[in-house]
């Protein structure tokens, strides 16, 4: 229990670690300076600033390589596609995605297209893995960059990312490789002494850190041009003020998920089996979105429950302090149905009553009865009310 | 994005909506919308000496529409044939305590629903038939149900609509939107949708114009 809330929607946002907590709080009030040389007040920071970016990479055993810091993972995905477009020439640049990825690169990316960019958008299978013939397919000597979005956040799919990595880089070393993997730190362990990525993207929030603070991992930046000019400090690619307590927070956040990814992975996948388990005995008519359980990213679970609509029933959820997402239309800020659900082939009407239940270590079993128990009357009560389970009938 | 909420009554009513279910035998019955675009609502109807003695409604929709279709139910109910035509979807608004302009269009099926049902009556047990002439000025009171979800008035009043004809049934119409308009998708399909129910309009040409 988060408070008096089941919360079951992590892939949203979790709640800050009481260890990155107290960690962060030194440098609000009594360390509150900004890295500067010569002075003791800031060389204090630059060597702490120093120490966080080695610490991150040896999270992610890179030996040599730089951290660049950012505020959040939407920021982090602009700044390496911006940067890494920034001279191109539309006429002889082509970048590659999928239809999947995050909305951060989809929509930076659509912006290039309007710029007369070459930009493809790899189809997914029904379970949202991307075809690596086809991205081989796509290849071409015009290519510049190719953006992934590791374990998808809305239904879980942990894509093939050795293959495609061996893909783009046996066609071409020169292809920068964007790796957002926001969704995947606190399950998947990543080695990027093995996986040649040119920038790694995360967020501060999503693995038990602040909100406002977001990292690019870099092999290096040669293929990086910075974006956004001001005073520089620590980095020319992110000038002003650094936001301190936030860099502490974030490499608190990744040192935990490092050391505790086992256990990490041991809690949710268990309390996800049960989970599945109990939905797909206990309510009729549900689709699982999403690779099968064992295959699929541990934390995640999607199902779309035919007849209803996704808003009404989290609302009723929320009525009862249970916290969970939906792929409707009707709760989303634009009318738009889940893109992600679309892609995979999902016609309107399923994608309309989809939930998206993400785990976390807040979760107990008793949480995920209470969770059943909750929605089997909500999902009953709203079929009765619906026209659509009468049409059924007749 | 504003902070998005429904008022205390909305919420009131989704939990114990009023007139849910069906009516055997009814003597005027619709369903509107459809779930390939997003939420449909069915209403049924018993007139007795031109007056609505009852009317259930069943609901495939978000929190506002189930809500919508409660309100407009309770105040259909017991009302003449005539008085309930006049109901519109800004009242049912009201007695909700208003919506958020971005569910507007979600409501508006629950309104939509009782004029289709009336006009089922009207034309199973009265034998009235309506004929309209299907020109642009039929269309443009058809586009005018539409809201735009951004300002919560209707598309042809938010001026997304630029110039329009229908000719040999062949429908041009071009739009406007800001580039940057996350409703634009939304709003085509909603044109797209309610177009094809007018069967006179062989075919649709949308021009967008983006500035």
């Amino acid at each position: 229990m988060i408070g008096d809330k089941v919360y079951l929607d992590h892939y949203r946002t979790t709640p800050v670690h009481e260890e990155v907590y107290q960690r962060m709080q030194p440098y609000f009030k009594e360390k509150f300076w900004l890295p500067a040389p010569f002075v003791s007040t800031g060389t204090e920071i630059g060597e702490m600033i120093e120490e966080a970016k080695g610490e991150i990479l040896k999270s992610f055993n890179l030996k040599r390589g730089e951290i660049l810091f950012t505020p959040g993972g939407t920021y982090a995905n602009n700044m390496v596609i911006h940067g890494v477009l920034r001279d191109a020439e539309p006429e002889s640049t082509r970048i590659i995605t999928s239809e999947v990825c995050h909305i951060s690169i989809l929509n930076t990316y659509m912006y290039y297209k309007k710029k007369g960019i070459d930009v493809v958008f790899l189809k997914v299978d029904n379970e949202g893995y991307i075809d690596i013939e086809e991205l081989k397919s796509q290849l071409t000597p015009h290519t510049k960059l190719v953006s992934i979005t590791h374990v998808n956040h809305t239904i879980g799919t942990i894509q093939p990312v050795e293959e495609i990595i061996k893909t783009v880089k046996e066609y071409n070393e020169n292809i920068a490789i964007l790796l957002d993997s926001a969704t995947a730190i606190n399950s998947i362990p990543i080695d990027l002494s093995r996986l040649n990525v040119d920038f790694l993207t995360a967020s501060g929030h999503k693995i038990y850190g602040p909100k406002g603070i977001g990292i690019i991992v870099a092999r290096d930046t040669k293929k990086l041009k910075p974006i956004i000019f001001g005073n520089v400090d620590t980095s020319p690619y992110t000038p002003g003020a650094d936001n301190i307590p936030g860099i502490v927070g974030i490499k608190e956040a990744i040192k935990l998920a490092t050391v505790r990814r086992e256990e990490y992975v041991k809690h949710t996948s268990e309390l996800q089996k049960y989970l599945a388990e109990r939905m797909e005995k206990e309510i009729p008519d549900i689709v699982l979105n999403g690779p099968p359980v064992g295959e699929r990213a541990v934390d995640n679970i999607n199902y779309s429950i035919r007849y209803v609509e996704g808003e009404s029933v989290t609302l009723f959820l929320d009525f009862e302090n249970i916290v969970v997402a939906t792929g409707s239309a009707c709760a989303s800020s634009n009318l738009k149905v889940n893109y992600v659900l679309s892609a995979i082939g999902r016609e309107h009407e399923l994608a309309h009553g989809s939930l998206r239940i993400t785990l976390g270590w807040d979760n107990s079993k008793d949480e995920i009865d209470t969770f059943v128990e909750t929605l089997k009357p909500i999902v009953e009560r709203l079929r009765s009310q619906s026209t659509l389970t009468r049409t059924q009938e007749v | 994005m504003a902070i998005v909420k429904y008022t205390e009554k909305v919420i009131e009513h989704f939990k114990n909506p009023r007139n849910v279910g069906e009516i055997e035998n009814p003597d005027g019955a619709a369903t509107v919308g459809s779930p390939a675009c997003g939420d449909q609502v069915s209403v049924f109807l018993k007139v007795n000496n031109d007056r609505i003695e009852d009317i259930k409604f069943l609901s495939y929709g978000c929190a506002s529409n189930i809500a919508t279709g409660s309100i407009v139910t309770e105040m259909a109910k017991g009302k003449s044939i005539e008085e309930a035509k006049k109901l519109t979807w800004k009242q049912a608004m009201e007695e909700l305590g208003g919506l958020p302009p971005i569910k507007f269009h979600c409501s508006v099926l629950a309104v939509d629903g009782l004029r289709a049902a009336i006009k089922d009556y009207e034309e199973r047990k009265l034998g009235k038939k309506y004929e309209e002439s299907v020109n642009e000025e039929y269309i443009l009171e058809k586009l005018k149900e539409i809201i735009y979800p951004k300002t919560g008035n209707n598309i042809v009043d938010a001026q997304l609509i630029r110039y329009m004809k229908f000719e040999d049934g062949k429908l041009t119409i071009e739009m406007s939107f800001e580039e940057t308009d996350e409703f634009k998708q939304n709003v085509l399909e909603e044109i797209k949708e309610h177009i094809s129910e007018i069967k006179e309009v062989k075919e649709i040409d949308i021009k967008v114009m983006e500035y």
